[in-house]
């Protein structure tokens, strides 16, 4: 068991995930040159990155503008470090000096979340640097437990998996994609991030109910959710991050937050990432529609 | 450790990895494997196992070629999107990435041009691709726990002390050489311009050197004369400023002091060091 203290569900609000094409507008040129200035208030309670952009070479710190922004937004607000290389379903471990590097990053940020993802990515030493799929199994489950204890004793924490897209079914499932989440988070104690939108997009190209799923979740372990739009593409639903999220994942994320309680959300939007100022309005919404559900203050 | 999910993962690598797709794979490979795939891989009418994992297959492409192209903007635009799409293609197949974090898939391209057919045919692209990987890589070198050195800590050195002035380079701070002019195609470069059609020959007429460094937050590089060059790797070696004078006086007799201390001065204003020791 890993800090007691961190056993109940922290308020940590809503907010985006920083893109590249954000940079600018928190490095906005200042009085003081080269350094640059803070640009104003980000006007998100929460803002989450992706952790690997964030390694330096060899494992370092890294410097430059990477370093800058990232100390700037958290100088703000709390961060969310969202990993996609731990690969927790890998059958090969991930390697210490991907864990020493994430270490890196979570001693010098003080992350609020550190994340990654319920599938695998690598094998062979080869890395796919995609979500890939796991099967709904027992062994599956082992690997997953083992790898994310890795994790969560190499950074003395608990960690947070998501649940991801998938377009195929791993053969020789026994039993439902929730179960097979909720298993390994129960068996490795870790916490849940649950991805809204995912569960839309594999409700269709899986065919199951979006609710069934949302029934089938602990609420106590999930600490965060992930809001964001995908492509229907007639036979199946992609999971692209374009776009505003549809209402389709709204009505969704409602229910989730009938059910849970209100939840730490993250609005992704990775292609035509729009201004910021259309990224915080979709992370108001979430925080109004969770505020007018839960009745607390928006 | 489960060995047929070892076995799965390493088959859905291949069929994603497959250059030429996933039912070209699945036509090629012996009865076993494709028996293997049919278990590992359920469909169902709507989407049958292998255009699910075509899904995966495109994916895994498009990403990376994605990320060659953010990283070699001017190789890119330089051969254009046909050309670059082939050369995506071989590298993805045969250089896979080793590496958790997806910006150093491409480090590897600068190297693998100098075997590949793209490079015999229209030489100095590897070169190329050398100095946008030197750009792309300086926007998170470690920052220096000092500097930079300011005009005035230059101009508090006494007269006498010159000579054994030493000045660190810091880390981000690279020089580079290349047998042909790399600025050519970078002064050509703009995003919204239509690629060159053929691609320009650049004659073998250097070296070139360009030096790449950072502020806090910009990358810059610039062209040097081959005494720059040389006065540079002699500060970068650790040398003193007297040292460095030689080894620019070497290579162009003509060079005054004036002019050697009005080049520390711009190197200074860029930046470029981070310790001064008199
Ligand atoms: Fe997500």
């Amino acid at each position: 068991m890993l800090a007691p203290a961190m056993s109940v569900r922290p308020s940590l609000g809503h907010g985006v995930g920083l893109r590249l094409t954000h940079y600018d507008r928190i490095l906005a040129p200042g009085a003081d040159g080269s350094d640059g200035s803070l640009a104003g208030d980000l006007g998100v309670e929460l803002v989450e990155v992706v952790t690997e952009n964030f390694f330096g070479p060899g494992g370092t710190v890294p410097g430059g503008r990477p370093r800058a922004v990232l100390e700037r937004v958290r100088a703000q607000v709390p961060v969310a470090l969202h990993g996609v290389s731990l690969g927790v379903g890998s059958v090969d471990p991930p390697p210490e000096e991907y864990l020493r590097a994430l270490r890196t990053v979570v001693d010098w940020i003080e992350p609020a979340i550190v994340s990654d993802h319920l599938c695998w990515g690598s094998v062979g030493g080869h890395y796919a640097h995609d979500l890939l799929p796991l099967p709904y199994r027992e062994d599956a489950i082992a690997v997953a437990v083992d790898n994310v204890g890795r994790a969560q004793d190499a950074l003395g924490r608990r960690i947070l998996l998501e649940n991801v897209s998938s377009y195929a079914a791993i053969g020789g499932g026994t039993m439902p994609e929730w179960e097979f989440l909720m298993e390994v988070a129960r068996r490795a104690d870790c916490l849940v991030l649950l991805d809204i939108n995912n569960i839309v997009v594999n409700a269709k190209n899986h065919g199951f109910d979006a609710l069934d799923y949302l029934a089938g979740v602990d609420g106590d372990r999930v600490w965060q959710f992930h809001l964001a739009g995908h492509t229907d593409r007639g036979a199946y639903k992609f999971d692209d991050h374009v776009g505003p999220v549809p209402d389709e994942v709204w009505s969704l994320y409602e229910a989730a937050v009938a059910r849970f309680g209100e939840v730490a959300s993250i609005v992704e939007w990775d292609q035509e990432v729009p201004p910021w100022e259309v990224l915080r309005a979709q992370a108001e919404r979430a925080r109004d529609l969770a505020a007018a559900l839960v009745g607390g203050e928006a | 450790m489960s060995q047929r999910l070892r076995d799965e993962q390493a088959l859905f690598w291949r069929a994603i990895s497959w250059p030429t797709g996933v039912d070209d794979f699945l036509a090629r490979t012996d009865d076993a494997t494709r028996e293997a795939f049919g278990r590992m891989v359920t469909g169902d009418a709507r989407l049958p196992g292998p255009r699910r994992m075509t899904i995966y297959a495109e994916s895994y492409f498009y990403r990376l070629a994605d990320v060659l192209r953010e990283q070699y903007r001017v190789l890119a635009w330089i051969i254009g999107p046909v050309r670059f799409h082939d050369l995506a293609t071989d590298f993805v197949w045969q250089r896979p990435s080793h590496s958790p974090d997806v910006r150093r898939f491409g480090e590897a391209l600068p190297d693998f041009l100098a075997g590949h057919p793209l490079e015999a045919r229209h030489p100095g692209l590897g070169e190329l691709a050398r100095v946008e990987r030197a750009i792309v890589t300086a926007i998170d070198r470690p920052d220096s726990a000092r500097g930079p050195v300011e005009r005035s800590a230059l101009q508090a050195v006494e007269a006498e002390r010159w000579p054994g002035l030493r000045l660190r380079l810091a880390d981000h701070v690279e020089v580079l050489t290349t047998r042909r002019s790399y600025p050519l195609a970078f002064a050509a470069w703009r995003d919204d311009a239509p690629s060159p059609d053929p691609i320009p020959p650049v004659p073998e007429d250097g070296p070139f050197h360009v030096l790449v460094w950072r502020t806090r937050l910009e990358v810059f590089h610039r062209a040097l004369v081959p005494a720059q060059a040389a006065a540079l790797r002699a500060l970068a070696a650790g040398r003193t400023f007297e040292a460095m004078c030689d080894a620019a006086v070497e290579l162009d007799p003509s060079l005054d002091p004036a002019t050697l201390v009005r080049w520390l001065g711009t190197w200074i204003d860029d930046g470029l060091f981070h310790a001064l020791e008199a």
